[in-house]
């Protein structure tokens, strides 16, 4: 090669290099350019998911590192005043569906179709589930479907034995086929599916309340709601965040693990355990009171009974009763009579279960569907009704106090020194006639010259109209505030009524002369009964008003009281003499006036009955509310009292139907409370005798023993040792009462059929008694024998008991008791 | 230079019939080579254990090549990296010492192993940094066959992670717990031998199309095995790096342009069977599921419980560490996902810990540092006077550059979670050094380039 070729040749080369070179750096460049265009894509989507998306993703990052637990708070107890358990609440299950991971078990793509299919899990869940709970298929399936949820329940307070059943279903799998795609093409495959990926059970409570119906008005009941438990009514209402406590939450920052992290990260919000309550109510009065009122209502076939027993000297509620009752285990629960007569007032358009915006507002909504609309109007009315019947009417409702009014009258006309016992006298006609305005008294032909105890045992109108016009309005109205009719009493249930001003009674300015005539016998103003209760105890306790109260104690979840009520006075109304004077006169009223009938031999009841209508009346139909105030012993008060028999049908006076129950449950309830009896000399005259121990002793003794004591005795046997008696120790028996001996061991005992014992007069009955071989014991005023006619007897007529047996006969006087005039 | 001096026509022009002579060339020629290289190293050791024992004359007769070169550092791409390194350094352990604590009993675990093994990296990468270019094109063959020998030992004897039994990727070193990647070697092998195979042949790769297939057999010899390994990304890496090499090395356009409309009709294929494909994630293999939960993620498809407590786990913690960053982060050390949310943070996922605590900023920042680097690689490579080097620190760097690229794509589930780790930062001992090793070869091309046009100013 000479050097010019090499030349040439080594210019090539280098040609050639440079333009190699050259190709190799655009393409070096080429591909960093699309290294670096993947960079920017990285930061571009790093800044997609760091800006824009930084909200979302560090809140499901929060979401996802933090463990928020909430530590349950228990629901306290309801006890009775003597620690009875009037509600508590147990650990019961509720059961849960997952639809979401259902629908991950069940739903596949058919590679075959290349649809959706499903292997039936769902389906066969929810039949399984619906045998076991008893919730409809369709309920439950509706709820399965909506797989983007991984938490519906299903039923909640579910008890052991169906527990039980879910948690063998959840132990138990299901099998279903499937189409899979292999490589040999398309096989049906069999899966497994554990029922327990769509089923599962957590911890519910349930709250229990022993006496079901007993004072379920004021206890209230436990609603599920907004996820929680909360008192729907009563005192589970009104106590709810109480009774409640607040639920703890832990909140912790969770490594992976679901191990929780250092404690820097925790935060611990402690459970405040709800606190129990012990109440002023005692069980065993408000039996007492419900037993009694209960036989009160049925006989009166009255719309509802009403009742409450105050403790006169603190404001504390021993019972309140209201008739009828419900039960607090299953409150939704209406009689099928009142179904069929929902679903018949459901059809008519102009129902008088609702009122006219109501039943506007249902037309409206559902313009043109008759049947939408009449759904509606059933769902409205049934509705209405339950709420009707878990309220305390007598804290909720207003009526016309009537004539139980007039002893608070009279006290405050004495305080001011407008009328005074011994000085004022007032001779009824049988009417008055006022600022043009004529009265009538329920005695038509009049009561005569009276004094104040007079006219308020005969409940005079005229006298009260008179005595109202003494006092004068101002000084009415300044007594009708203090006894706080113009407030609520601040009892601790919800929904107290506050009687409106210009409605529900005159405000001063509009006390005229007629209007404070007809307020003065307690016809034109309404109030609740509570109210009613709480100014008759002013009475009781030497002018004080008190506030009642229904719980007398917190305790916490230890049983340590951290709260306890004081007694509260509000203002004393007037003195104690006034107080002791009235007092007197309502005695009076008990002893020989219209309140005769709550007449207890020793225990003293002061009282005033009162009838009233309601401002419900229409002209074809009046309808009247008895009602009866009392206290007892009438010199020391210890518990005051108000009934309220809501539109009795037949005697419609508180003399008549109101009075008997009183006296019932003040006796029962004094021996209770253990109050002395104290009788004066005609009680004592009348006592009945308690039988003697006989048993063992010889035949001789015994019927010496009998005799000393008044009793006869009639002996069956022919053993000289007496081996048992009838009646049996301690057992209170009328003078003269029969008492028979046993003398041998195997004796047959001498059984007697019981008479009929009822609407007889006091002669009559113990005559029956004594024939068929019976001791009576009278209850009853039996002060006025002649006027007594029984109207009920503890044995049934007709029933076999043994002879000597002591039947209880309950006497009521029916003349001089009314004090109503239409 | 050209010693092998070998183009297509070379070898069509060999005796034999013409079968043989195909054959020949498909089959033997550059194995051929790979071998001579390999041996010839060992040849060369040979005489540098003889050498001192034969006379001046016989030496001189019969010169060694010269191993080292004594070129300028290029203190651009050196610092460059070096400040990676430490900032990788620094937030690994942020993120690794709460699962250091939990794992092992100790916080400094990862730390301490990490900064010796980023310490022999650094001397390696020194020592590297002094051979001269020629010395590596030679006789790069031995990395070749070691690397085919280390990957055919992992499939037969891997080092299996407890609840990784399906993967034989990892070697154990006999009488440590140091365990390693044959694929990384068998990467850093195949670059290099691309670029000398490449070197040798250039003129013909530049005009023949079917030039290139003398090296099919090599790189599908790699492949296959990788594939065995169940070694996704790494083959997917190592396809990335061949066509890169090719395509640098000056291969005929046709070829990218065919393989363009393939990769439009794959993707094609995979984005009409979307939902067919996120299906298959029951009786899928782990690759399927991956990918299905990926689509999932990337369409904002509601993911299951199973999925979520699964497959995407690691995705989503990562993606909840990388979203509560925000703009400036959460500060150093504040990451809440390192706390065993984050499957291994050390490892794969240490950017998602990184974005977390630093935020968009400084990560950005990062991923900035990144392609800095590269780009100043790659610009080295350009500079370099021969082919071999040019293409060796262009692949080389490109590698860094990809791996680094692909491991910001699976943070942010842009791509599909595959186990690509993040060089310099990740934690992983033989595979720093290996990195720097590479990086040192970058700085010889560097040195190289500094070497010759100071030799040219003179």
């Amino acid at each position: 090669m000479d050097r010019r070729s090499t030349e040439k040749t080594n210019q090539k080369k280098k040609r050639e290099r440079t333009s190699s070179t050259v190709l190799v750096r655009r393409r070096a460049g080429i591909a960093f350019a699309a290294l670096a265009l993947i960079m920017l894509a990285n930061i571009v989507n790093l800044g997609r998911v760091q800006i824009v998306q930084n909200e979302y993703y560090s809140g499901l990052a929060k979401k996802n590192q933090m463990q928020d637990t909430e530590i349950e708070a228990a629901r306290g107890v309801i006890y009775d005043a003597k620690k009875t358990i009037l509600a508590e609440s147990a650990s019961v299950w509720l059961v849960y569906i997952n639809p979401r991971s259902i629908a991950d078990e069940d739903s596949y793509t058919d590679p075959a179709t290349d649809e959706p299919a499903s292997i039936g899990f769902r389906e066969a869940l929810c039949q399984r589930l619906a045998d076991i709970t008893g919730v409809a298929y369709e309920e439950i399936l509706e709820k399965a479907e909506r797989s983007s949820y991984s938490d519906l329940t299903i039923k909640r307070q579910i008890e052991l034995e169906e527990r039980d059943r879910i948690a063998e279903l959840m132990s138990s799998t299901y099998e279903g086929v499937r189409r899979v795609q292999t490589r040999d093409g398309i096989t049906e495959k069999t899966v497994k599916v554990a029922f327990k990926k769509g089923v599962g059970l957590k911890t519910d409570v349930k709250r229990y309340y022993p006496y079901s119906t007993l004072a379920a008005n004021v206890l209230g009941f436990v609603q599920f709601r907004d996820e929680d438990y909360v008192g729907r009514s009563g005192i589970e209402s009104y106590y709810n965040t109480v009774l409640s406590g607040t639920p703890g939450r832990i909140i912790s920052a969770l490594d992976g693990r679901s191990g929780t992290l250092d404690d820097e990260y925790e935060t611990i919000f402690e459970a405040q355990q709800g606190h129990s309550l012990v109440l002023t109510i005692d069980e065993v009065i408000q039996r007492y009171l419900e037993s009694s009122l209960t036989q009160a209502y049925i006989n009166a076939q009255a719309k509802g009974a009403y009742g409450a027993i105050m403790n006169s000297k603190t404001g504390a509620i021993l019972a309140m009763a209201c008739i009828e009752s419900y039960d607090l285990n299953d409150p939704q629960h209406l009689d099928a009579s009142v179904y069929e007569y929902i679903a018949a007032e459901g059809e008519k358009e102009d129902t008088e279960e609702l009122d006219e915006n109501q039943r506007k507002s249902i037309l409206e909504e559902f313009p043109d569907d008759v049947e939408a609309q009449a759904a509606a109007r059933r769902r409205a009315i049934q509705s209405k009704l339950l709420l009707e019947k878990w309220r305390v009417p007598i804290v909720t409702d207003i009526y016309y106090p009537g004539s139980c009014f007039k002893p608070l009258l009279a006290a405050a006309a004495i305080e001011e020194g407008a009328v005074s016992l011994e000085d004022f006298n007032y001779s009824c006609g049988g009417a008055i006639t006022i600022a043009g305005e004529t009265f009538h008294c329920h005695n038509e032909s009049g009561h005569g010259p009276q004094n104040l105890k007079q006219g308020l045992m005969n409940s005079c109108n005229p006298f009260f109209i008179t005595v109202g016009q003494k006092l004068g309005s101002e000084k009415y109205y300044e007594y009708f505030e203090a006894y706080g009719f113009t407030e609520k009493t601040g009892i601790d249930l919800p929904d107290e009524t506050r009687p409106a001003p210009g409605v529900n009674y005159y405000t001063q300015d509009r006390l005229g002369k007629v209007e404070l005539a007809s307020c003065s016998f307690g016809q034109s103003f309404q109030i609740t009964p509570i109210q009613m209760l709480n100014a008759i105890n002013c009475i009781a306790s030497g002018g004080y008003l008190m506030t009642p109260y229904l719980v007398a104690q917190e305790l916490d979840e230890n049983g340590n009281v951290v709260a306890e009520t004081e007694p509260t006075v509000k203002r004393q109304v007037f003195s104690r003499e006034t107080a002791a004077t009235v007092a007197d006169m309502m005695e009076g009223v008990v002893i020989s006036g219209t309140g005769k009938n709550a007449y207890v031999p020793g225990y003293r009841l002061a009282g005033k009955t009162g009838t009233s209508q309601k401002y419900n009346n229409s002209a074809d139909k009046k309808n009247y509310i008895a009602s009866f105030v009392c206290f007892a012993p009438a010199d020391d008060p210890e518990i005051s009292m108000i009934l309220i028999i809501d539109e009795p049908v037949g005697q419609i006076n508180g003399g008549q139907i109101c009075t008997p129950v009183a006296a019932q449950v003040a006796e029962k309830t004094l021996e209770y409370l253990g109050v002395e009896r104290q009788y004066n000399d005609d009680e004592l005259a009348h006592l009945d005798e308690n039988t003697p121990n006989l048993v063992n002793r010889s035949l001789e003794d015994a019927k010496a023993l009998l005799e000393a004591r008044g009793f006869e005795a009639k002996v069956i046997g022919e053993g000289d040792t007496v081996v048992r008696q009838m009646p049996g120790y301690n057992q209170t028996v009328p003078k003269g009462g029969v008492v028979v001996l046993y003398t041998e061991e195997d004796a047959e005992r001498l059984m007697v059929k019981v008479p009929e014992l009822t609407e007889m007069t006091l002669s009559q009955a113990t005559k029956a008694a004594l024939a068929a071989g019976l001791n009576i014991r009278i209850s009853g005023n039996s002060l006025e024998k002649s006027e007594l006619v029984s109207y009920s007897q503890s044995s049934e007529a007709g029933s076999e008991v043994e002879y000597g047996e002591v039947v209880t006969v309950y006497f009521k006087s029916n003349t001089g008791v009314d004090d109503f005039v239409d | 230079m050209n010693n092998a001096s070998g183009t297509a026509d070379g070898y069509a022009g060999m005796d034999g019939s013409a079968v043989v002579r195909l054959l020949r060339w498909l089959f033997w020629e550059e194995p051929r080579w790979i071998l001579q290289s390999a041996l010839g190293v060992l040849v060369w050791f040979g005489r540098l254990l003889r050498d001192p024992f034969r006379k001046k004359e016989a030496r001189e007769a019969e010169p060694r090549e010269r191993l080292l070169q004594s070129g300028p550092m290029n203190w651009t791409f050196f610092l460059l990296l070096i400040a990676l390194l430490a900032i990788g350094i620094v937030m690994m352990f942020s993120a690794s010492y709460v699962s250091a604590q939990k794992k092992e009993g100790n916080p400094w675990h990862f730390l301490v192993r990490q900064l010796i093994f980023a310490a022999i990296g650094l001397v390696a990468m020194w020592i590297v940094s002094h051979v001269r270019l020629e010395f590596l094109s030679k006789y790069n063959g031995i990395f070749y066959v070691i690397a085919l020998v280390l990957l055919v030992i992992v499939l037969i004897h891997p080092h299996i992670i407890p609840g990784k039994e399906k993967f034989k990727r990892w070697l154990e070193v006999p009488g440590t717990d140091i365990t390693f990647q044959p694929s990384e070697i068998a990467k850093f092998a195949l670059i290099l031998y691309l670029a000398s195979a490449l070197e040798r042949n250039q003129r013909a790769i530049r005009t023949q199309a079917t030039a290139i297939f003398p090296y099919v057999l090599p790189v599908m010899i790699f492949m296959v095995l990788i594939y065995f390994e169940n070694h996704n990304s790494a083959l997917i890496i190592v396809a990335t790096l061949v066509l890169v090499m090719f395509f640098c090395g000056g291969a005929k356009r046709g070829w990218f342009l065919l393989l363009a409309l393939f990769a439009v009709i794959a993707a094609i294929w995979f984005f009409s069977n979307l939902d067919r494909l996120t299906a298959i994630t029951q009786d899928g293999d782990y690759a399927y599921k991956r990918v299905a939960v990926w689509i999932k993620l990337l369409t904002g498809a509601e993911l299951s419980r199973e999925d979520m407590q699964g497959d995407a786990w690691q995705s989503l913690q990562s993606l909840y560490a990388v979203g509560s960053g925000g703009l400036f982060g959460l500060g150093f050390g504040q990451s809440k996902q390192k706390h065993l949310y984050l499957p291994e943070p050390q490892n794969d996922f240490v950017f998602a810990i990184v974005c977390e605590e630093l935020g968009f900023v400084r990560s950005a920042l990062i991923i900035l540092a990144f392609l800095v680097l590269v780009g100043v690689g790659i610009f080295i490579g350009m500079q370099c006077k021969n082919r071999f080097g040019q293409l060796a620190a262009i692949g080389l760097s490109f590698k860094i550059g990809l791996q680094a690229a692909l491991n910001f794509a699976v943070v942010t589930s842009l791509i599909p979670n595959t186990g690509i780790s993040l060089p310099l930062f990740s934690y992983g001992g033989t595979a720093l050094v290996m990195q720097l090793v590479e990086l040192g070869v970058i700085l010889a091309v560097a040195r190289d380039n500094g070497r010759r046009s100071s030799h040219a100013l003179r």
